[in-house]
C-alpha cells in the first residue's frame, strides 16, 4: 500500500529546499503578530483612526459574522480558533502572488493545516457534547432495530467521511494556489524572445491569482465554520427539546 | 507502452469530463444567482457571497482532477529523451525498432 501513496508523497517534495515551508510560514506568523501588535496600540482611542486598527477591526467583524450565522450565538468561543486560520491562510496565499514563496503551495502545509483543523473540531465536538453525545453523533438520527445494518453502514460512512474532510480541504487548497503557479510558469515560458528572456505572458494570471487567494482563503474558513457546526450543532437541539 | 498510451487518453478525458460538470454545475448556480437577484435587488450582497462559496465548491472538484492529471502526467516518458524509436528510455531497447529496415538502406547503391 505505501508504494501506491509515493506519488502523492513526491508531490510533498519542494522545489528549492526543504526548509522553505518552515521559513516562509514563521515569516507569514511574524507578519500576522506584528500587525495585531500594531493594531492593538489604536486601541486606546473611542474612535481608532489607526488604519491597521480599523482592517483588524473590519476582519474580526467579518469572522464574528461568519461564525455566529453558521454556527449559532454559542459560535462565539471558536472565533479565535477561525480568525488564525483565516489569517494565516490569507497572508500565505498571499505570498505566492508576491513572487515568494508561498507556503500553501506545498501538500504538507496544506495537510498539516486540514489535520490541524479537523481535530480541533473533534475535540470541541467532545467538549461541546461530552464522549457520548460525540460517539452517538457519528451513528446518525435514531432509526429502529430493523434498520440496524444501515446505521451500522452509516457509522462506517461518517468515520471514512472525516478522513475525506482531511483530504478534500488539503486538496482544494493545496491544488487552487499550486495549480495557479503552474500555470503561471507554463504561461511565462512560451514565448522565449532570447535563451534568458520570454514574454511576461503570467501577468493576466494576477488578478485572477488575487480573486483565487482571496476567495480559497473564505472557502477554508467557511468550511471550518460548517464542521464545526455539524459537530456542535447537538446542544441546540437539546435546549430547544427542554 | 499502450499503459502510457493509456494513461495519456485519461489525462485528457479526466480533465475534460471534469470540467464539463463543472461548467454544467457552475451554470446552474449563476442562473439561480441571477434570478434571486433579480427577484429580490435589496439582498444582493449576500446572494454574491453565498454564489462565490458555491462556485468555489464546485471548482474545487475540478481541482482534484487536475492534482490527479498532474500526478499522472509525472509518469509520462519525457519526449524530449526518447531515442529515435520513439520508445521511452526505461525500457530495455538496444536496438532501434527498425534495425532491419535500417541494415536493408545501408547499401551504394545510387
Amino acid at each position: 500500500m505505501l508504494e501506491n501513496l509515493t506519488p502523492l508523497l513526491a508531490e510533498t517534495k519542494i522545489e528549492g529546499e526543504w526548509w522553505a515551508p518552515i521559513v516562509w510560514t514563521t515569516v507569514v506568523f511574524i507578519v500576522i503578530l506584528v500587525m495585531g501588535r500594531i493594531a492593538l496600540t489604536g486601541m486606546k482611542e473611542k474612535l481608532p483612526k489607526n488604519p491597521i486598527t480599523l482592517l483588524g477591526e473590519h476582519v474580526y467583524l467579518f469572522i464574528e459574522n461568519m461564525c455566529v450565522s453558521v454556527i449559532g450565538p454559542q459560535g462565539r468561543k471558536y472565533i479565535p480558533f477561525v480568525f488564525t486560520v483565516y489569517m494565516v491562510v490569507l497572508f500565505s496565499n498571499c505570498l505566492g502572488l508576491m513572487g515568494l514563496f508561498a507556503p500553501t503551495a506545498t501538500l504538507g502545509v496544506t495537510f498539516g493545516m486540514a489535520v490541524l483543523v479537523v481535530v480541533y473540531v473533534q475535540i470541541e465536538g467532545v467538549r461541546a457534547n461530552g464522549p457520548i453525545g460525540y460517539v452517538k453523533h457519528f451513528f446518525g438520527p435514531p432509526l429502529g432495530w430493523q434498520l440496524l445494518p444501515i446505521t451500522l453502514l452509516l457509522f462506517v460512512i461518517e468515520v471514512v467521511s472525516e478522513a475525506a474532510k482531511m483530504l478534500s480541504l488539503s486538496l482544494r487548497l493545496f491544488g487552487n494556489i499550486s495549480g495557479d503557479e503552474k500555470v503561471g510558469s507554463t504561461l511565462g515560458g512560451l514565448i522565449h524572445v532570447t535563451p534568458t528572456f520570454s514574454v511576461p505572458l503570467q501577468t493576466v494570471l494576477v488578478p485572477l491569482g488575487v480573486f483565487v487567494a482571496i476567495v480559497q482563503a473564505l472557502v477554508f474558513t467557511m468550511l471550518t465554520c460548517v464542521y464545526l457546526s455539524m459537530f456542535t450543532s447537538h446542544d441546540e437541539a437539546h435546549e430547544a427539546a427542554h | 507502452m499502450l499503459a502510457l498510451g493509456g494513461i495519456a487518453l485519461a489525462v485528457g478525458l479526466a480533465i475534460g469530463l471534469a470540467v464539463l460538470g463543472a461548467g454544467i454545475g457552475q451554470g446552474l448556480a449563476a442562473n439561480g444567482v441571477m434570478n434571486g437577484m433579480s427577484r429580490q435587488p435589496e439582498l444582493a450582497g449576500r446572494i454574491q457571497t453565498g454564489m462565490i462559496i458555491a462556485l468555489a465548491f464546485v471548482e474545487s472538484l475540478v481541482i482534484f482532477t487536475l492534482v490527479l492529471c498532474f500526478q499522472l502526467l509525472g509518469k509520462l516518458p519525457d519526449t524530449n529523451k526518447m531515442n529515435v524509436s520513439g520508445a521511452a528510455t526505461t525500457t530495455t531497447m538496444t536496438q532501434p525498432l527498425h534495425r532491419d529496415a535500417v541494415a536493408m538502406g545501408n547499401n551504394n547503391l545510387p
